[in-house]
């Protein structure tokens, strides 16, 4: 059996009548399906009376009306696609699979129950497995695990030598399967996490409009409030902030290497869509039911009762995080390998550039702290699901237990979103004023250092949770230690600026933005760290403040900086500056007015979490005014994302086209043609020298294959590569 | 696939094909990964250590002893013979990579095979012990803290078991079907997956000495004798070779 080549799709053109049956008999299918499984579940008592028959069809009852319409439409994509599209792998095929996954799922669990003499359906175990039945069936549609099942059978895997699934050669259909190119995947995931961006900046903005008035008057009551701020934290810090840094880093970072992919392609898609599969289960909380207990779903609030209690969006975070974060890992084993094993001959740890050891350390951090937060959620869910006891202190449990374990992740958790950040503003700021990094070797050792100190401060996140005071003072004092390699990397930066010629072009002007932002939080993070201040700002704004500043103003402005800056390489074109101008300053006027007077309310008093502030309002009225300065705030910025999305998708189409190398820079992904071909290079780059000798009379990075003195300097680079070792087999 | 290229012209490549890759590290790509997955699995057992020690060291003062809540309760003799046989089962596949390097295809999947039938014993009596906590001695999940957190490590590592499992089915159908060489490039996915079997029998080495053996130091009392001679027994196993004038054991 061999792998199908891909050839052009003829799409069977849909006739009127077929889509209206597609859609009838999908609607009764799942109506009638749905029908029985209640009744067998014993949720149902069926009279047959016009009642019964209306909830049967979906005409009143909400899960009734959810799954008729499901039914209607996967009834429609059925007769459009043609039976053609649901024969191969694709993203058609792994969307029916889902609806068949989580059924079989359902059924397998409700059977093994049933056995047991326990009650069939329950919330709780029925909607965990049915969502890890749904992803494994969802995969098998892309085709995700077909390689490593021949592999398992002994069968050869063919589809590396015809390299059908690698590539973006016909154009947009190219990601929308199981493609393992590191520039397609990386593209993906950009695409998919400013996605996700615009649905939590939605809803900070929903948030936001509540806050500007004291009273509760934008949402309902203040669960729904809860749910919009949960929903804001949790997309924002994992379905924007680390997979991005995925995206980028994906796309650059292995012709930065000099090589022609990652070394796991295959997981590389597959870590991929895993992530794509976790974020809709997390905004499958939005419809399903609520998720209240905030980003840092502290136990007892998010673990006790059952689901039912707490509700079933609860589930869905637990379920969506095990996804994504299991993405991450895989995503983060893939990058430390490949910058171990897959350098170009020459490349010595102390010659990459410094996107790379961010890169290197954030991956790290992650394949070691993210199992922490896994366990942690896995406790709740047992909690939850299972009537364990972790976190209920009745039976011996211990709350704060929860604590040490999560934010001994949630802490490594910022300096993930940060370290590629800090490398790619060096690669920028180097380039764009054209001048060496002020000590490189200060630089790639800080960041090393920085992600090891991450580990050793996370319970001054806890100063005032009631845990062991003697742990608060060592907590203090490594915190405030972790300020000296940061330092050294904002005056390196600063140094480096220094009498340089600096072009201010618009990634420049995202790295200066970023230089005073996240200087800003930094300094208030140093003064968090103390215990007698933190203890009467703890959850307040002042936090608020100041994790926004490092986020906002320190992570997502390396962000923009790093998309402006390799926007031409991925797409062959230039953005339009003007608009790329108007979006920071949108976004750099913007985020300070909206998180600076929130280190006053902070000291004010002003609790996080809440909707309603009348009481305070009532004492310091100025707290009312500084909230609707915020609200407008938040608005400038959304105003900023809204001009970047339309920035982003004209110039993409028609914007002038750039060339291989529009910032004339030394770095290997400048070298070669904009976008980058099918294997990078067309033949393996030989590095030379320093990543960023600007200005340095006759300094050369890397020599592509082909150019004079290639041959020389690569029989040098290879007496000091060690001894080959076996290449992978296959 | 070549070692060293030995001039440029190796490295061009024609448009549908990668360039070879000159590898910047000693180790295999595939080793690698699986070290560092075996360290985020070690983070992953590291979570839920974590909350035992909290409990039991943090935990509040007058809740009764995990002696008196899991420890008694706990089937000790069934649990130190089932260690052995884990252990064993780590020899087996040991021997098996010596076979694997003598080119003994026989003895490959002799020592595999026997592997696989050690682990699922393991397991079967893991999930009997199991039974007999929830049905006779009314220990379950939800009992207790102590019993949550005992419920959870021996279940994480008895799924960490199965997926081994797998991963040694898939080794010996591939061996069935004429894989594996002696050349080192032909044999990585071995090495790799038994080093990953070695990686469960040792959690199961802190799992036993951390949750079943204290609050149990006196009443393992006759079970102690059978571990320490047991262990002894399959290090001298392991030694054989040695003994027997057949030099140090291969690696």
């Amino acid at each position: 059996m061999t792998a199908p080549v891909r050839t052009e799709t003829t799409g069977m053109p849909m006739r009127p009548g077929a889509g209206i049956l597609g859609i009838v008999g999908g609607w009764v299918f799942a109506a009638v399906v749905l029908t029985l499984f209640r009744i067998w579940s014993g949720g149902l008592d069926w009279n047959g009376s016009s009642a019964d028959w209306k909830a049967a069809l979906g005409l009143t009852g909400g899960d009734f009306l959810l799954v008729s319409l499901a039914g209607a439409v996967l009834g429609l994509l059925l007769t459009i696609a043609g039976r053609d599209a649901f024969r191969r792998h694709g993203l058609l095929r792994a969307l029916a699979m889902i609806g068949v996954g989580y059924a079989v799922g359902a059924a397998l669990t409700m059977l093994v129950r049933t056995a047991f003499g326990l009650v069939p359906y329950s919330d709780g175990p029925v909607i965990v497995f049915g969502i890890v039945t749904a992803y494994a069936f969802y995969i098998a549609g892309m085709g995700g695990w077909q390689s490593w099942f021949w592999y398992a059978k002994g069968d050869p895997t063919p589809e590396h030598e015809d390299h059908s699934n690698h590539g973006a050669r016909r154009g947009w259909r190219d990601y929308f399967i199981f493609n393992t190119d590191h520039k397609v995947i990386g593209l993906q995931y950009l695409v998919a996490v400013f996605f996700f961006m615009l649905v939590g900046g939605a809803m900070a903005e929903a948030v936001r409009a509540e806050l500007a008035n004291p009273e509760l008057q934008f949402f309902a009551d203040g669960s729904q409030y809860n749910q919009a701020m949960s929903l804001h934290g949790v997309i924002m810090l994992f379905l924007f902030i680390i997979p991005v840094f995925a995206g980028l880093a994906n796309y650059v970072i292995p012709i930065m290497l000099g090589a022609p992919d990652m070394a796991y392609p295959r997981l590389n898609a597959l870590s991929f869509w895993t992530f794509v599969f976790g974020g809709c289960v997390f905004l499958a909380s939005i419809p399903i039911g609520t998720f209240e207990a905030g980003w840092t779903n502290y136990a007892t609030l998010s673990s006790s009762g059952g689901p039912a209690e707490v509700g079933l969006g609860q589930l869905m975070w637990l379920m969506g995080i095990q996804l994504v974060g299991a993405s991450s890992i895989m995503t983060a084993i893939n990058f430390i390998v490949t910058i171990v094993a897959m350098r170009a001959p020459g490349m010595t740890m102390w010659r990459m550039p410094l996107f790379v050891w961010g890169n290197l350390t954030q991956a790290l951090l992650i394949t070691f702290g993210t199992p922490f937060v896994a366990g942690s959620q896995f406790m709740v869910l047992f909690d939850l699901v299972m009537g364990t006891n972790f976190f209920n202190s009745m039976l011996g449990g211990d709350p704060i237990s929860y604590q040490h374990i999560f934010w001994f992740y949630s802490h490594p958790a910022v300096y993930i979103m940060i370290l590629p950040g800090f490398g790619l503003i060096t690669d920028v700021i180097t380039t764009h004023a054209r001048k060496p990094a002020f000590g490189y070797r200060a630089l790639a050792i800080s960041t090393i250092g920085i992600g090891f100190l991450g580990f050793t401060v996370w319970a001054h996140h806890m100063f005032t949770s009631g845990m062991a005071p003697w742990l608060r003072l060592p907590m203090m004092i490594l915190t405030m230690l972790i300020a000296v390699p940061t330092g050294i990397k904002v005056l390196g930066w600063t140094a480096t600026l220094w009498k340089a010629k600096i072009h201010m072009t618009v990634p420049m002007l995202w790295a200066l933005g970023f230089l005073f932002t996240f200087t800003c939080g930094g300094l208030t993070g140093v003064m968090l760290a103390a215990v007698p201040f933190d203890i009467h700002v703890q959850d307040t704004y002042f936090v608020v403040a100041h994790f926004h500043y490092v986020l906002f103003g320190g992570s997502v402005m390396t962000v923009f900086a790093g998309i402006y800056h390799w926007f031409p390489k991925m797409t062959g074109r230039m953005f339009d500056p003007g608009l790329g101008k108007l979006h920071f300053w949108l976004m750099f006027i913007g985020s300070n007015v909206t998180f600076f007077p929130m280190h006053w309310l902070g000291t004010l008093g002003m609790p996080r979490r809440i909707a309603d502030y009348q009481e305070l309002a009532a004492n310091y009225p100025s707290v009312h005014g500084w909230n609707a300065v915020i609200t407008i705030g938040a608005l400038m910025q959304g105003l900023g994302f809204v001009v970047f999305l339309y920035n982003m998708s004209t110039s993409w189409r028609r914007g002038p086209l750039a060339g291989n190398n529009p910032w004339r820079s030394h770095t290997l992904e400048w070298q070669v043609t904009s976008p980058p071909p099918l294997f990078n290079f067309h033949g393996t780059p030989v590095v030379v020298g320093a990543p960023y000798d600007y200005g340095l009379p006759g300094a050369k990075h890397a020599l592509l294959h082909g150019e004079p003195g290639y041959d020389e300097a690569l029989a040098e680079a290879l007496k000091r590569r060690p001894a080959a070792p076996a290449p992978a087999a296959h | 696939m070549a070692s060293h290229a030995a001039t440029a012209a190796d490295l061009h490549h024609d448009e549908e094909h990668p360039p070879p890759v000159i590898w910047s590290a000693k180790t295999p790509i595939n080793l690698m990964g699986m070290f560092f997955f075996i360290g985020s699995e070690i983070a992953l057992f590291g979570s839920f250590f974590m909350s035992y020690f909290f409990l039991r060291v943090a935990g509040e003062a007058d809740y009764s002893s995990w002696a008196h809540q899991v420890g008694d309760l706990l089937p000790m003799n069934v649990v130190t013979f089932n260690s052995l046989i884990l252990f064993s089962s780590s020899v087996t596949i040991h021997y098996a990579e010596i076979s694997l390097l003598r080119g003994s295809r026989f003895g490959m999947k002799l020592w595999l095979a026997l592997t696989i039938l050690l682990g699922a014993v393991f397991l079967g009596i893991q999930i009997t012990e199991y039974a007999d906590l929830v049905k006779h001695e009314s220990l379950g999940p939800s009992t207790s803290s102590y019993s949550s957190v005992f419920f959870s490590l021996t279940g994480i590592h008895g799924s960490h078991v199965l997926v081994g499992l797998i991963l040694l089915s898939v080794m010996l159908i591939r061996t069935m079907r004429g894989h594996y060489g002696t050349e080192a490039h032909q044999h990585v996915g071995f090495r790799t997956m038994s080093i990953y079997w070695h990686f469960v029998d040792l959690v199961w080495v802190f799992v036993f000495g951390l949750l079943y053996v204290p609050g149990n130091w006196d009443r393992w009392g006759s079970d102690k004798a059978i571990f320490f001679g047991g262990a002894a027994v399959i290090i001298l196993l392991l030694n054989l070779p040695r003994f027997i004038g057949k030099g140090a054991p291969k690696h």
